[in-house]
């Protein structure tokens, strides 16, 4: 049986080419853009999911309450003791990890090859226990027991010592340390917290890099990652609901500090995509770029299923006949049914067999939207392949289910006499059009929302200058001890304008502490932004004075106890003539000597807060060099000149200011063009649909058209008449489409403290190119029509 | 066999009906070759299409094998209807996207008969219809008369008990219409029931009954 079925649709796919082509490219890309995201959502959804004992891991983040730090409360880190205190208060607690990491650090290998790794430090055993690490080579147990000792990864071993035994080897790290090599474990997946850290090493090791090591290790510090492993069938809700007793006996006791915190226990599952917090040791994912992905994969396959639904009834009047004796013949309701909708499942066979190659040609551009690496590999694992398949049924089921219910309905008596269907579902099909539409059109206008939006962020004047500036990351403090030679090399170039150190850039200042100043009503206390700066940093980035002064060389005081504080800041502390006053900044006192404007220091998603600027060198982490615009390449080979001078063990990083500024939008960037692609897709998929209705109705009418030609009807008077229809379901869809768009997008743009307003012209506009792209499909298919030689299509009816 | 008791067919149409058929009472007796008679829109195909369970009446109540198909819902329609009656058009109304062994093999498939035993029903007729060499083409590289046989072989390949023909030789000329006719008598004598509609008073007369209808009635 489903073999005579597959006769049919075979023979009807290579008889209709039209109807096959814009169907199959409809349900190809749909299906394509539907499995690529599946790809996507599993690997964030599978996110630190992989460890046996995921379950039972919590991550314990803390809340400052009111200490609003980047948007938030929350904090990633607490104290280096937390988890140990833990385990020995509560039974229930099973294990423990404290760790922490470091960035880019210089590993020297046999003193030659250079590499910038990120290191791992953390409570072992714990750590492997915990996290199930398979080591090839050591054992968990004692592999990082003594100091000094190291575990690789089996990627990163093969990276430093090739097929050589790594045991036992060394690596330099910061050409000072040498550490030696006890174990190899199984690089873990890349959507693993722990999929960047290649290497690995214990506390003890760390602890001995420290000088002030008391105070790092104390209560006072918060900067660990700590995870707690809790025996199983413990509700977490219990443990947490202890842990105000912990903050009371240990935190507030140790460091005599009456700071409200609140400790909380969040589950392993949550921490990548739900991360509320501040600080982690990876970045972490975003349940809402997988969520608008998702919808958009829904909109697309939905769009592209109309399409199918909308040809396919459209042409089902050309069946109505073979309905009709197929059940003269014997044929009962649930076998149509059956035939028609393997019908629609081939086609979205061979769409799928067309998806998959869309899938390998478009996946780097995908990974590039998504910022994941996924190999083609990834395109032959089972677990794919099996969603893909689902995906290409179940579309061939939605979109076959209901021209199979419209054409087993027939009536065969009606149908065998020759009675048409025709019109008949054709109300039905103007609203899956008036749908396809109205959510093509929403895209459009998302998208320009979106884009504005971005322009203005890039446009807007965020008070300080950012063009022509070239950023180098100092890396470390043997670096920042050159410090002065390098600056006097570079100044000494004719194309550098200014050249200044600082502890942060403008562009994102995220260090705070409490300011104090006594008033007359007692003691004011405001949170405040800090950074480090020198006498240049004011003037590279254009930043102005209001009152008082910049730090000067010729102020000896100035390098000790001088501060520079925002419009903000002094309004917070309730002064009017802020110069001269004396702060109390973490105990110690500063005067300020000047009061800069204010500038945006973060995304434009927050508002101004207070911050000031003090000098002091060992803080120093980025060089900035404002250049002049010509000849900036011979100006970048002087930079990397002076950099190799004093600094030749560091890789010569540079970036450009403004580079950096729009990565701060990265999430957004990638918003935008995951809604901007999608907006073209199913505008380009809904309008197949559309040039195939067009040429169907078109072929229907040929005979129509003939006569109203012969009658005198201008080829125009044709093609106005014929497109009116469509367009009038174009307009419609934009009513529904403005609404929505508007609803989501005010929605959005909430999150931005400076944002755009809505103008109508945007909606005109989406809403004018929609109509636009439709009637020149449309128009295609009208004008050829209406050009035709009338006797010929009246005679052949 | 089939027993009409005052069977009325209208249309109803902004509330006016408009009768087809009106009163029918009509007996069939198993064997018999019945020719339906009558000017164009007379009710003849909608006579047929009824008692062939395709169309159902407006009023009044059909027995078949004394079974009341006036009460019946539809699958139980679909199954009496497959398993006891053949029909054949004016326009052979085969199926174009399949070839002629495909055709005759439709109905087996819906009645789920086994693959062999299918394909010696299908070779066994295609034999005795004298096709075995077209067994390959399609409907539209035969001509009208070798359509018409084959739609009559995918009439008769179930066995049915009746066979409704709608005007089996309109669209033929006379030559191929006598073949036909023959056929059908043949039928006929190995004992299925038959009831044609002609315009021919030729063909008429290889029934052994004429029914004449005239504006949805039976003439007496
Ligand atoms: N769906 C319908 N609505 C209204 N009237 C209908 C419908 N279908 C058929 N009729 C009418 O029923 C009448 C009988 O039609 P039928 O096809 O049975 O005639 P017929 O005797 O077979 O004619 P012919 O010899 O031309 O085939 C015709 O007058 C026709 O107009
Ligand atoms: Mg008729």
């Amino acid at each position: 049986m489903i073999k005579n079925y597959f006769k049919i649709v075979i023979r009807n796919i290579t008889r209709h080419k039209t109807f096959t082509f814009l169907n199959i490219s409809g349900l190809a890309i749909g299906i394509a853009v539907a499995s690529l995201i599946m790809l996507y959502v599993k690997f964030e959804w599978e996110y630190d999911k992989s460890y046996p004992n995921t379950d039972s891991i919590y991550r314990v983040i803390q809340r400052q309450p009111g200490n609003i730090f980047m948007g938030t409360d929350y904090f990633g880190v607490t104290q280096e003791p937390l988890g140990r205190t833990l385990q020995l208060e509560f039974p229930e607690v099973n294990n423990y990890v404290t760790m922490s990491s470091w960035k880019d650090v210089v590993i020297n290998i046999d003193r030659k090859k250079n590499y910038e790794e990120d290191i791992l430090y953390a409570t072992a055993p714990n750590l492997f226990n915990m996290f199930s690490f398979e080591f090839i080579q050591g054992n968990p147990e004692n592999a990082l027991s003594q100091q000094n000792t190291v575990i690789l990864s089996e990627n990163d071993a093969k990276k430093f010592f090739g097929n050589d035994n790594p045991v036992g080897k060394t690596i330099t790290v910061r050409e000072n340390e040498t550490w030696t090599v006890t174990g190899v474990f199984k690089s873990m997946p890349a959507n693993s917290q722990f999929a960047n850290y290649g290497i690995i090493t214990s506390f003890e090791t760390y602890a001995s890099t420290l000088n002030n090591r008391e105070q790092t290790f104390a209560w006072g510090n918060n900067s660990w990652c700590t995870y707690v492993q809790l025996k199983n069938g413990i509700n977490p809700e219990f443990t947490q609901t202890k842990l105000p007793y912990i903050i009371k006996k240990y935190v507030n006791s140790a460091t005599g500090s009456k700071k409200v915190r609140e400790y909380y226990l969040q589950s392993l599952k949550d921490t990548h995509l739900y991360n509320k917090a501040n600080f982690a040791l990876n970045e972490n994912g975003d349940i809402k770029i997988v969520l608008v992905l998702i919808a958009m994969a829904f909109i697309i396959i939905t769009i592209a299923s109309i399409n199918y639904m909308n040809l396919s009834t459209a042409r089902a009047s050309l069946r109505a006949r073979e309905v009709g004796v197929r059940k003269v013949i014997g044929a009962n309701k649930i076998q149509l049914i059956t035939q028609f909708v393997s019908d629609s499942i081939v086609y979205s066979i061979v769409a799928g067999i067309f998806a998959l190659i869309l899938d390998l040609l478009f996946l780097p551009s995908f990974n590039q939207l998504v910022g994941i690496k996924f190999s083609s590999t990834a395109l032959f694992q089972p677990s794919f392949l099996i969603g893909f398949l689902v995906i290409t049924l179940l579309v061939g089921l939605l979109s076959g289910a209901y021209p199979a219910f419209v054409l087993s309905n027939y009536q065969p008596a009606q149908v065998i006499k020759g009675d048409n269907a025709k019109g008949k579902h054709s109300a039905l099909r103007r609203i899956l059009v008036v749908t396809q539409f109205a959510a093509s059109i929403a895209l459009i206008a998302c998208t320009f929302i979106i884009l504005s939006q971005m322009n203005y962020i890039r446009n807007k004047d965020m008070g300080y200058n950012r063009e022509n500036i070239i950023v180098l990351p100092l890396k470390d403090a043997s670096v920042v001890k050159q410090l002065e030679l390098m600056k006097n090399d570079l100044n000494r170039h004719s194309s550098i304008v200014e050249v200044t150190a600082s502890s942060h850039l403008p562009i994102n200042i995220n260090s705070s502490t409490h300011v104090k100043i006594s008033g007359e009503t007692g003691e004011i206390d405001v949170q405040s932004y800090q950074m480090y700066g020198d006498y240049n940093f004011l003037p590279t980035f254009g930043i102005s004075i209001v009152d008082g002064r910049n730090f000067s060389k010729s102020v000896a005081t100035d390098s000790a106890n001088a501060v520079l504080i925002n419009q903000s800041l002094a309004r917070s502390l309730g002064l009017k003539d802020a110069v001269g006053k004396t702060l109390n900044i973490n105990g110690d006192k500063y005067n300020v000597i000047g009061i800069i404007k204010d500038f945006n220091m973060h995304s434009l998603h927050q508002k101004i807060l207070p911050l000031f600027i003090r000098m002091h060198e060992p803080w120093l982490q980025y060089l900035s060099i404002k250049t002049k615009s010509q000849d900036l390449p011979a100006t970048i080979d002087y930079i990397k000149s002076v950099w190799n001078r004093y600094a030749e063990q560091r890789a010569f990083d540079y970036s450009f200011l403004d580079s950096d500024f729009n990565s701060l939008y990265k999430r957004e960037e990638r918003f935008a063009e995951i809604v901007s692609y999608s907006s073209g897709l199913a505008i380009f998929i809904a309008c197949l649909g559309l040039l195939g209705l067009a040429s169907f109705i078109v072929e229907q009418k040929r005979k129509e058209i003939g006569i109203r030609k012969v009658l005198g009807a201008s080829v125009s008077d044709v093609v106005g008449t014929l497109s009116k229809q469509f367009l009038k379901l174009v307009f419609y869809a934009n009513i529904i489409a403005v609404p929505a768009a508007y609803y989501f997008m005010t929605n959005w743009l909430q999150d931005f403290a400076y944002r755009i307003n809505i103008s109508w012209w945007i909606f005109v506009l989406s809403g004018g190119m929609a109509l636009l792209i439709a009637l020149i499909t449309v128009s295609s298919q009208t004008i050829k029509a209406a050009l035709s030689n009338p006797v010929k299509s009246i005679r052949y009816e | 066999m089939i027993k009409l008791n005052n069977i009325s067919k209208y249309y109803e149409n902004k509330f006016i009906k408009t009768f087809v058929l009106r009163n029918i009472n009509l007996e069939i007796n198993e064997g018999e070759f019945i020719s339906v008679m009558g000017p164009s829109g007379a009710g003849k195909s909608t006579l047929l299409y009824i008692i062939g369970m395709l169309d159902t009446a407006s009023e009044g109540e059909y027995y078949f094998y004394d079974e009341p198909v006036h009460k019946m819902k539809e699958k139980k329609l679909t199954e009496l209807h497959k398993s006891h009656i053949g029909f054949v058009f004016q326009q052979y109304h085969l199926i174009d996207e399949l070839t002629v062994l495909e055709n005759l093999e439709t109905p087996l498939l819906y009645q789920k008969i086994k693959t062999s035993e299918r394909k010696g029903m299908v070779a066994d007729l295609l034999d005795r219809f004298n096709m075995v060499a077209k067994k390959d083409l399609f409907p539209n590289q035969l001509s009208g008369g070798q359509q018409q046989l084959v739609a009559i072989a995918r009439a008769i390949i179930t066995k049915p008990k009746l066979i409704l023909a709608d005007e089996p030789t309109g669209n033929l000329h006379s030559g191929q219409g006598k073949e036909i006719m023959e056929l059908l008598k043949k039928l006929n004598d190995e004992g299925t029931t038959i009831i044609q509609v002609t315009h021919s008073e030729e063909n008429a007369k290889y029934g052994n009954k004429i029914i004449k209808l005239n504006d949805g009635w039976i003439e007496k």
